[in-house]
């Protein structure tokens, strides 16, 4: 092997060295991104009702139903939240949640919970709009709605 | 050698039944750049929307529609078409070949590709396929509107041709390369090409199975992917087959540099066993990383996880190809003639695309972009690139193709058109991705308004490129300069492009141009389209009708076969007389063996398919069969399955047997064997039908009805299909046509057949027998 060619892999594997152990990093300390999913069959979906349930002072648990093309509920208004438990389902087609501006952006499916745990940023933003980002159908990109909180 | 002029076209006869592979491949390269337009136009149409000129100049359904139709066209009847047919011209020549190894095999996977494309642009017309190019369910089931059956039909019937086609490349590549090329030192692009024909092979079943689940669970009201299945299922099959699939779009376009690059550049390629390898190693690292496409779905951590690194994984192959390319340059005295350009644009393009997917392949990366516009510029970043590699391809061969010199001046202001264009086009959507604007947005709030409107300038550009092009192809074509006989002068520095005249397999006394007497391919090829319409028209209940055009298309296929290999004038290996080849004897029965081993395999893809949709929607289940309206309703009496299943493991016993009486010459033996072999093989299928009529379980009872008639009707299918290549056989028995030296359909039917016995009693162990108890991955709050 040419001297130029050692020298490249050389680097690259010692690139793909720091990559590799940074995610083994990540297992060991059990760094999970906060979202996950459940199945949800109709028995739960009956049970499920969409809103807010404030469980602990700053802990709140929203539930939202998805569907063609507007998120129930519309408005949600939450008070010096800490930590906020979305649980979201949908009860027709594949929709997206996305609050706009931050990483939370998931996949909601009907049969499925999606549920994402997001500690909102402590700074002065109030409102946080909620978008609909996977294909919903003809009017997807009307579909929104918005988060707002209060300090 | 005569080079492809114009006098082709006048004679509509000549051009129906060609099966000459250069021909074809011009046919190709025709068919592919017309979809090229109207999936161009598309978008084109739908950036005047985004752009506002004016402002709701379409309506959202025919927004929509365009979304679907320019996605799956221009990745399926344009770019895997356009590299067919460039392949087909210049891969036979580059190993010495004399044609492909079936040539009307291959004008038959050509001629699919008109009523596939007929039918596919169809549905705008008929109705709006709303669906997008992925075909997420539950909205793709829903939604009633018969543009989404064309659409879908279109799509299985140019995969059926992509596949079929595929075979025919590998069958070459292996068995019809010149003795004196061994398989390490073919040309790069024939690595890339095999690399890619293999792909091809193993995803596009899949996705057709997929397509026929889809479609039954919108006519059938079966439960793959809604009402007790799963819209993830759907998702797995597509990017199982969607992933390789963007693999299959760029390796021949990988390809492509490899040659060009090197002769412009006036020195071997750097590293030719390395970008050799990365070809096989990006398609082999291409089928395991599929689920990078659903990291925001509530798929479990640790599978997502895995496929992240698979997916940096396969970013390294590609970068080996990018450094020894880099390298070839540095060492090179670069002539910059338009197609260098065109390739050295594909590295730079590419380089952007290539790099933005590995920031993609980040999960907490992909959070904050996915399903934004950041992934659409990450991916167009990378099928642009391809289209200038293609371009440049197109260039490069231009002089060989048509003897006649491009105009140098319209093809470098097409490059700087095209270049800028594509640039233009596509950098502001990384912007509109970083500030959030979603993809698939017919309207958008005011803020997104200035990029959108430079993206849609930057089309004008591209439009305008593409047309200057197009203009300098056919006037060069028309009236261009003749080229000389090495055009790029890379024959004088050792480089021939393809293998020299002295070293090709010969045609045995016939014609240069291989024609058959009648369009035997071209009509067949096209009532394809009749067979999948017909196939439609009985599923959505019109059987009547449907029957007949099915009726029609088996007719047009069974007399093209009784012209070629039963009439008295036929020859049992027809093509292969055409040409000769260095030890013909044995060289047939591996090419059987391996010829049927490879259309096995691509049918075990869709059992691959079927097997793993069930023990899928098995493990969401926490008891099986899960209840349908508070019933269970199973199969609990095996006595009926087991008595079939000796008879059909009898058959493949009575089968072999009879292909050992043919190999000792006893014909009547050999008749007699396979005539009782299809007996058992047709109480087999009386014994299914038996077993579905007393079961008490419908296609539409659940998850587990629907899952339980896929595999075995898909096997019941199989075996239905083996009965009649079993009828074949004994006609031509009877015809005479085949005796102790030649066996060979009659071992590619032996092979299939234990195929059949062999999934059947996977069919036994996983479906009846549950012996396969998979994990419950996704539990219940």
């Amino acid at each position: 092997m040419n001297k130029i060619e050692k020298i490249w892999a050389g680097i690259v594997i010692a690139i793909l060295a720091l990559f590799l152990s940074t995610l083994a990093y990540s297992i060991t300390i059990g760094y999970n991104p906060p979202s996950s999913g459940a199945l949800c069959l109709p028995a739960d979906l009956e049970k499920f009702n969409p809103g807010v349930i404030e469980r602990e002072p700053g802990v709140y648990e929203v539930n939202i139903l998805a569907k063609q093309y507007y998120f129930e509920p519309f408005k949600i208004t939450l008070k010096n939240p800490k930590k906020i438990i979305f649980r979201i389902t949908s009860i027709d087609v594949i929709h997206g949640f996305s609050i706009v501006g931050t990483n939370v952006n998931v996949m909601v499916f009907p049969g499925y919970f999606t549920i994402v745990t997001w500690e909102p940023p402590q700074n002065d933003q109030r409102e946080f709009l909620i978008i609909c980002n996977e294909y919903c159908g003809t009017y997807h990109s009307t579909m929104y709605s918005k988060l707002i909180i209060e300090r | 050698m005569e080079k492809h002029n114009i006098k082709f076209y006048k004679n509509i006869r000549l051009l129906l039944s060609t099966t000459h592979h250069t021909e074809i491949g011009i046919l190709y390269l025709w068919l592919a750049f017309i979809n090229f337009i109207l999936a161009g136009t598309s978008a084109f149409v739908m950036r005047l929307q985004l752009g506002k000129l004016p402002e709701n100049i379409i309506s959202e359904q025919i927004y929509y529609s365009l979304v679907t139709l320019h996605g799956l066209a221009m990745v399926l009847f344009f770019i895997v078409p356009a590299f067919t047919g460039l392949a087909n011209y210049i891969l036979p020549k580059m190993i010495g070949a004399p044609d492909l190894y079936w040539p009307k095999i291959n004008a038959l996977a050509f001629w699919m590709n008109v009523p596939a494309s007929i039918i596919f642009w169809l549905s705008i017309l008929i109705g709006k396929p709303i669906v997008t190019w992925t075909l997420y369910a539950p909205f793709s089931v829903y939604y009633q509107d018969i543009a989404v059956d064309f659409v879908g039909l279109g799509v299985i019937l140019i995969g059926i041709s992509t596949t079929i086609s595929a075979i025919n490349f590998i069958m070459t590549i292996l068995r019809l390369r010149h003795p004196s090329i061994p398989f390490s030192h073919m040309p790069l692009f024939v690595w890339a090409f095999f690399s890619t024909a293999i792909l091809v092979i193993v995803v596009t079943p899949p996705l057709a199975a997929g397509l026929i689940m889809l479609e039954m669970d919108r006519y059938l009201g079966t439960h793959f992917f809604v009402r007790q299945g799963d819209p993830i299922l759907w998702q797995h099959i597509f990017w199982f087959f969607g992933h390789p699939e963007v693999y299959i779009l760029v390796l021949p376009a990988m390809g492509i540099v490899s040659e060009v690059l090197p002769r412009m550049a006036r020195r071997p390629i750097y590293g030719f066993r390395a970008i050799a390898l990365s070809s096989l190693l990006i398609a082999i690292i291409s089928y395991i990383v599929w689920v990078h496409h659903m990291f925001t779905t509530p798929t479990d951590i640790n599978v997502r996880i895995f496929f992240m690194v698979t997916t940096v994984a396969v970013a390294i192959p590609t970068g080996i190809k990018i450094f020894n390319w880099v390298a070839t340059l540095y060492g090179g005295r670069i002539r910059l003639c338009t197609p260098m350009a065109f390739m050295l644009a594909f590295i730079a393009a590419f380089i952007i695309g290539g790099i933005t997917g590995v920031y993609n392949a980040y999960i907490p990366i992909n959070y904050s972009i996915q399903d934004t516009y950041w992934v659409l510029a990450h991916f167009h970043f990378v099928v642009l690139p391809i289209v200038f590699a293609l371009i440049g391809g197109i260039y490069y061969y231009f002089p060989f193709i048509t003897g006649k010199m491009f105009s140098e001046k319209l093809s470098k202001i097409s490059f700087i058109l095209i270049v800028t264009g594509t640039y233009l086009t596509y950098t502001p959507w990384f912007k509109l991705g970083l500030e959030g604007m979603p993809r698939r947005y017919y309207n958008y709030p005011p803020q997104y308004y200035e990029l959108q409107f430079l993206s849609t300038i930057g089309t004008f550009i591209l439009a305008l490129g593409l047309l200057v092009f197009f203009i300098d192809i056919i006037k060069s074509w028309l009236k261009g300069r003749p080229a000389k006989e090495d055009p790029w002068g890379a024959a004088k520095i050792g480089l021939p492009e393809f293998a020299t005249a002295g070293h090709s397999v010969h045609l045995n006394g016939s014609s240069h141009e291989l024609h058959y007497p009648h369009p035997y391919a071209a009509i067949a090829g096209i009532s394809t389209g009749f067979a999948g319409l017909g196939s439609f028209l009985v599923l959505s209940g019109n059987l009547i009708l449907g029957s007949i055009l099915i009726a029609i298309f088996i007719g047009i296929m069974s007399y093209w076969f009784y012209k070629d290999y039963l009439s008295k004038s036929s020859k049992l290996a027809h093509y292969l007389s055409e040409f000769s080849l260095e030890k013909l004897a044995n060289l047939k029965r591996g090419d059987v063996l391996v010829a049927t081993l490879i259309f096995i395999f691509s049918e075990a893809t869709i059992f691959g398919t079927a097997f793993s949709s069930y023990i899928w929607l098995r493990a969401l289940y926490p008891t099986w069969p899960p209840p349908v309206d508070g019933k269970v309703i199973e199969l609990v009496d095996f006595t009926v399955p087991l008595i079939n299943s000796a008879f059909l493991f009898a058959s493949g016993g009575t089968m072999h047997v009879a292909y050992e009486m043919l190999k000792r010459g006893f014909i009547n033996r050999f008749k007699i064997f396979l005539m009782i072999t299809f007996i058992l093989g047709t109480i087999f299928i009386i014994g299914q039908i038996i077993e579905y009529m007393h079961s008490g379980l419908s296609i539409k009872d659940g998850v587990y009805g629907s899952t339980f008639y896929l595999i075995t009707g898909l096997h019941g299918t199989h075996v239905i299909m083996g009965l009649a290549f079993m009828l074949v056989l004994l006609a031509m028995a009877f015809k005479m046509k085949l005796s102790k030296e030649r066996y060979h359909p009659v071992l590619a039917g032996t092979l299939y057949w234990h195929f059949v016995d062999i999934v059947w009693v996977f069919v036994l162990a996983i479906v009846y027998f549950n012996l396969l108890q998979p994990p419950v991955l996704i539990h219940h709050i």
